[in-house]
């Protein structure tokens, strides 16, 4: 056999033993190594992100108790006269505005809308409030609505309701982060099967009931054919929110780590080295002996 | 024969490269780096999702005080009149006499001198001269004497008390005189023109000086200087209470442009008093706060709230009415507060470590639950001083990211986030080797797999290597062998021991894996090869056959090679990846090429001869 096919031979062999050696276990670790790594990002972006979105309904919560508890606004709402108006206004207005709601109402006792701070076109005249003071979501304006009860501090007579407005957009921008590349959903337990955050063709998935009743502050892994993430509960708005992404791009992630310059330099090198050493060694013993 | 020897060559030399190449490939994916990679984007993202948290807390608190410094109906509390406060005036003064009286105590015990020598001391004086709001003082007189020692004004020194001050301050020092530690008296100074109703306390300082005399301080304050707002209504009060109520803040104060509290909501007697008085711990950040002249918060600083210092935030608005300053509302938040929104890294959590540093470098938050040193404790590193001096830098995936030693001296992976307001780094620090254990236990099960295939290849390739050589080659005199009595001993059993030592080396290694002594295993092995080669070079300088020169370059190049590998893990951090890789490459070539010395130093190639 002449020398050059000797080298070419060992050469394709090694590469086969290349690919044996190092693709295989390397498709398999990496695999398995990614969902074990996105399983940590899903687990602190569920963990952390969920508790953003509840600290800020927890302020808008107590923005929301401190101003029913203002004695302008119980006179507001008790006469009605213009110096009262420009009291409250004077106390609200700053504070809505530049905590971004997309809206301040003031009910009367009957539920009738006293004064609000944007003038939309969709303002409820007049609407029917749930029992309590609390946290409530509007499926058709998509908004969040905040209500607290004003009682007249000297003899508890209900005198009416207030409502801060948070859209839905400024949760998402709560949200958006731009290091992560992975899909969030916000879901609601009390209105199951609406997501809120929609990924791409994720729409025509549903997520059981079962899931959503076991969610809780506790982030737990999520998974079925088309899905992986990792869900936490939203104590603040009784949210479940589940982020993660889609196994499609679990592909798209297997690459995103793996540097490919460390499997061909050294694969250049080696074909360099043994290369020189074929000519070093063996043509020029040849030379040699001819 | 032709053919046999590039056979030869090829089985010398492209297959242990082959072997080199497989070895150090399944290093890489043994060490790596896919896995480290992927937590340290982790970190990142942990470092900016939990510092946006934190700074979340901090810009809605700021702007919830904004809006109440933008009420006109809080503008109004700032031009009201106000009206004195004499509990206020008491406690002030009170304070300051104790603290006072303490440190000249302090002094007289650590250093003796008669009365004489104090009077020009610096640093006595400045003990003991102090100021108490806008036009209060304290001084010091001599009880046995009646003389006035130091005083702000110094003409009055060495002056009898008789010739200068009233009848309440006569009364006083009788009351000393009869064996009280304090006496204390509301008065009324008659001037010229008006008359200062004014508050003295005057206290015993229980060291004698040197000249065995007892010293009195003297402490006075105007009670105009303590005026508060007194006439705050129902609708008023209510408004300021459910501000600080509802949101959970430790005080509310409203401080004027002078200066001086007119408000607190926390009712600790703190009506009246100036910001800037030592006691309350604001002082350092009141200043900053003029000097910015805009909403902002500080901290985190101890702050005295009456019953004992505690770790605050402090939030500085203050109101205008047009252009014209009338005052700061001054919030103050238990640091507490903030270091429960700080979550610890719940991937590998026990590797982990987080906390804050302020503008100074110093701690600002609990480490590991520990209190201890917080606002003592300078921590220095490359990741603090990265986030200290980048403060305003707006971090990509990878600028916010170190490789570095931690303050213990660990090699660490960290990361930090900057809170703008107020000024804050958060440092999260992920242990790299802890990390890399971590990463090795995941793969046990795949690497395995691949132990198995590196044995069986080596196995395959020795048996050759040795049939080979051992056919080929008749075997040299007794005495010209490296070591004579090994000269029956054939390559294939050469070939079994070192296959049975591989096979023991990767099951303890296998064992091991993940644990903490996998390192010791390693490096052990490591400096056993640098010891053995180190004997082998001594061995073969003791004789001058050609066979004992090739295992002393055989040797000598093993002994390079483990020491050049030894010192490429020690700077590995310094290194770039693909430096790194080639290095090692060409450690592991010089490892093979040592190997084949060695071989043909041992065996029995006629040669060599």
């Amino acid at each position: 056999m002449r020398p050059f096919k000797i080298f070419i031979f060992v050469f394709l062999f090694i590469l086969l033993l290349v690919i044996l050696l190092n693709i295989f276990p390397f498709i398999l670790i990496e695999k398995n190594l990614v969902k074990e790594t996105s399983y940590h990002e899903y687990y602190q972006n569920s963990l952390i992100k969920s508790d953003i979105v509840d600290d800020y309904f927890r302020y808008a919560l107590e923005d929301g108790l401190m101003i029913s508890n203002s004695l302008s606004l119980q006179n507001y709402l008790k006469n009605n006269n213009n110096k009262e108006k420009l009291k409250i206004e004077d106390e609200i207005k700053y504070l809505a505005l530049s905590k971004e709601y997309s809206n301040f109402f003031i009910f009367d006792k009957d539920n009738f809308l006293f004064w609000n701070l944007n003038n939309f076109t969709n303002i409820p005249k007049q609407v029917n409030f749930a029992e309590d003071s609390g946290i409530y979501f509007d499926e058709e304006n998509k908004e969040f609505y905040i209500y607290s009860k004003v009682f007249d501090v000297e003899n508890n007579d209900f005198l009416g309701t207030i409502s801060i407005i948070i859209s839905l957009e400024k949760i998402e921008s709560l949200l958006f982060d731009p290091f992560f590349s992975s899909e969030e959903i916000l879901f609601f337990n009390n209105f199951y099967q609406k997501n809120l955050f929609y990924l791409d063709d994720y729409n025509k998935i549903s997520f059981d009931e079962d899931l959503l009743n076991s969610c809780s502050k506790n982030p737990q892994i999520y998974e079925d054919n088309y899905f992986y993430g990792v869900f936490s509960k939203i104590s603040s708005i009784d949210a479940c929110f589940i982020t993660g992404d889609t196994k499609k791009n679990f592909n798209r992630d297997f690459y995103k780590f793996s540097n490919f310059n460390q499997f061909i330099y050294p694969f250049i090198a080696y074909f360099f080295i043994t290369f020189l050493l074929y000519i070093i060694l063996i043509k020029n013993k040849e030379v040699k002996v001819k | 024969m032709k053919n046999n020897s590039k056979i030869t060559y090829l089985v010398l030399f492209m297959v242990p490269l082959l072997f080199a190449y497989i070895l150090f490939f399944s290093i890489i994916f043994f060490n790596n780096n896919s896995f480290v990679e992927h937590q340290k984007y982790n970190l990142i993202g942990f470092s900016e999702l939990n510092s946006k948290r934190i700074s979340n807390y901090f810009y809605d608190t700021l702007i919830t005080l904004n809006s109440l410094s933008k009420t006109d109906f809080t503008r109004e509390l700032f031009t009201r009149k106000l009206e004195y406060n004499l509990n206020s005036v008491h406690s002030d003064v009170n304070e300051f006499s104790k603290i006072t009286t303490k440190e000249i105590q302090n002094y007289l015990i650590n250093n003796e001198k008669n009365s004489t020598e104090l009077v020009n001391n610096p640093q006595f004086r400045n003990l003991a001269l102090k100021k108490i709001g806008e036009n209060g003082y304290t001084a010091i007189y001599v009880l046995e004497t009646g003389k006035i020692l130091v005083h702000t004004n110094k003409e009055l020194e060495g002056k009898s008390l008789e010739e200068i001050v009233s009848q309440e301050f006569l009364d006083m020092r009788l009351d000393l005189l009869n064996g009280s530690k304090s006496s204390e008296s509301f008065y009324t100074l008659n001037l010229e023109n008006e008359s200062l109703y004014k508050f003295a306390k005057s206290e015993k300082i229980l060291t004698k000086t040197k000249d065995n005399l007892t010293l009195v301080l003297v402490s006075t304050a105007l009670v105009d200087d303590y005026s508060i707002l007194s006439n705050i209504s129902k609708e008023e009060n209510n408004f300021l209470n459910r501000f600080y109520y509802y949101k959970g803040y430790d005080s509310l104060l409203l401080v004027n442009s002078f200066g001086k509290i007119i408000y607190d909501s926390d009712t600790k007697g703190y009506n009246g008093i100036y910001v800037t008085s030592d006691f309350l711990g604001l002082k350092q950040v009141y200043l900053e706060s003029k000097e910015k002249n805009s909403s902002s918060v500080y901290g985190p600083v101890y702050y005295n709230n009456g019953d004992k210092e505690i770790l605050s935030f402090v939030y500085f608005i203050p109101s205008f009415m047009g252009d014209v300053f009338l005052g700061d509302y001054v919030v103050i938040v238990d640091a507490n507060k903030v270091y429960n929104l700080m979550e610890d890294p719940n991937f590998l959590a026990e590797h982990t470590l987080s906390f804050l540093l302020n503008k100074d470098g110093l701690l600002a938050s609990p480490i590991e639950n520990s209190s201890e040193g917080i606002l003592l404790q300078q921590i220095r590193s490359e990741n603090t001083k990265h986030c200290i001096e980048g403060s305003y830098e707006i971090h990509t995936r990878d600028g916010s990211f170190t490789e570095s030693f931690n303050f213990y001296g660990d090699l660490i992976f960290g990361t930090h986030s900057h809170i703008k307001i107020p000024n804050l780094c958060f440092l999260t620090e992920m242990n790299r080797q802890k990390l890399i254990d971590e990463t090795t236990s995941i793969k046990k099960n795949y690497d395995l797999y691949l132990l198995f295939l590196i044995a069986f290849f080596i196995f395959i390739f020795i048996y050759i290597v040795s049939n080979k050589l051992s056919k080929k080659y008749i075997l040299v005199n007794n005495e010209e062998l490296f070591f004579p009595r090994f000269k029956k001993i054939n390559y294939l059993t050469y070939s079994f021991i070192l296959i049975l030592f591989l096979l023991i080396y990767f099951f303890l290694l296998g064992y091991f894996m993940g644990g903490y002594n996998k390192s010791f295993l390693e490096n052990s092995i490591d400096l056993v090869t640098v010891f053995l080669s180190g004997l082998l070079i001594k061995f073969s300088l003791q004789r001058n056959y050609k066979k004992h020169k090739l295992v002393f370059f055989g040797a000598f190049l093993i002994f390079f090679e483990k020491l050049g590998e030894i010192l490429l893990q020690q700077y590995e951090s310094y290194l770039g990846g693909i430096v790194y890789i080639n290095t090692w490459a060409g450690l592991i070539i010089i490892l093979f090429i040592g190997l084949i010395f060695l071989l043909e130093g041992f065996g029995g190639n006629k040669k060599w001869k």
